[in-house]
């Protein structure tokens, strides 16, 4: 299992980590697809989402962008795990 | 005023293409977008892009955002060599709205049976009654270890619940007897 290491800016790399250890996500750092850093959703109808972190545009707008995407694609995110 | 533009494609039947030739082309797609701060997502089968457009403060805003949106996601999706396919959702959210509903966890609050009956302040066999009597909501998910109940349903029935001391009826007594056999 491909983690997201420090080839992700960190709020990124937060959220990977937890689709991929604990949602069924796939993640492949982009060394042998296009060059990006990929997220695989564990729905297999859902599609798989670009980690685009080059320069322009807002980061803050970008991540949140972003992170509307997983959502969409079944991630589940902010997590609150309670007992 | 600010927004965050949707645009999703979805090749028509037969059209679709291998999954690495879209994915390869994500990279230079969000590049191409780069100024508008973008999130892409795609195989053979569609595309989508997600990303900021500004408009003026006019009521139809929002319909202004999709329009311009959707010629900016084209536009760079042609320039990359994405397949130009139908556009099959739009969406114009308001910046603020946007990122406040990022801010709430997308998964439902639940509850099981312990934590419905302190919510209740009931006892497991009322519960049980209540159920019975089907003026209690259905769980939306039987699992083997407990029911689970959104937590929303259950503020609904408790807000709209008359309460009556003492033992229940009975008559719902035996209704939950005759329901639970």
């Amino acid at each position: 299992m491909d983690l997201p290491g420090r080839e992700l800016p960190k709020e990124y790399r937060e959220v990977a980590e937890e689709l991929v250890s604990n949602q069924g996500w796939r993640y492949n750092d982009g060394s042998g697809r296009g060059g990006h850093p990929m997220l695989f959703p564990a729905d297999p109808s859902k599609r798989p989402i670009a980690i685009s972190t080059t320069p322009g545009g807002d980061k803050r707008r970008g991540f949140m962008n972003w992170l509307s995407q997983i959502r969409q694609a079944g991630g589940i995110w902010p997590i609150e795990r309670r007992k | 005023m600010d927004w965050s533009v949707l645009v999703e494609t979805q090749a028509p039947s037969g059209a679709a293409v291998d999954d690495d030739v879209v994915i390869s082309l994500l990279g230079p797609f969000g590049e191409k977008l780069g100024d508008h701060s973008p999130a892409v997502a795609g195989d053979g089968s569609g595309w989508s892009a997600r990303f900021h457009i500004a408009t003026g403060d006019d009521v139809d805003a929002a319909a202004s955002a999709v329009e311009r949106g959707s010629v900016v996601a084209l536009d760079a999706a042609r320039a990359v060599g994405l397949p130009i396919w139908p556009v099959i959702r739009t969406e114009a959210v308001e910046e603020n709205t946007f990122h406040a509903q990022l801010e709430v966890s997308n998964f439902p609050s639940i509850l099981g049976t312990t934590e419905v009956t302190e919510l209740l302040g009931v006892s497991r066999q009322r519960l049980h009654e209540l159920r019975n009597s089907r003026r209690f909501p259905a769980p939306a998910y039987e699992v083997a270890a407990t029911p689970l109940w959104i937590r929303s349903t259950v503020d609904s029935f408790l807000a709209g619940w008359e309460r009556k001391p003492g033992r229940p009826s009975k008559a719902e007594e035996l209704l939950a007897t005759n329901e639970a056999v």
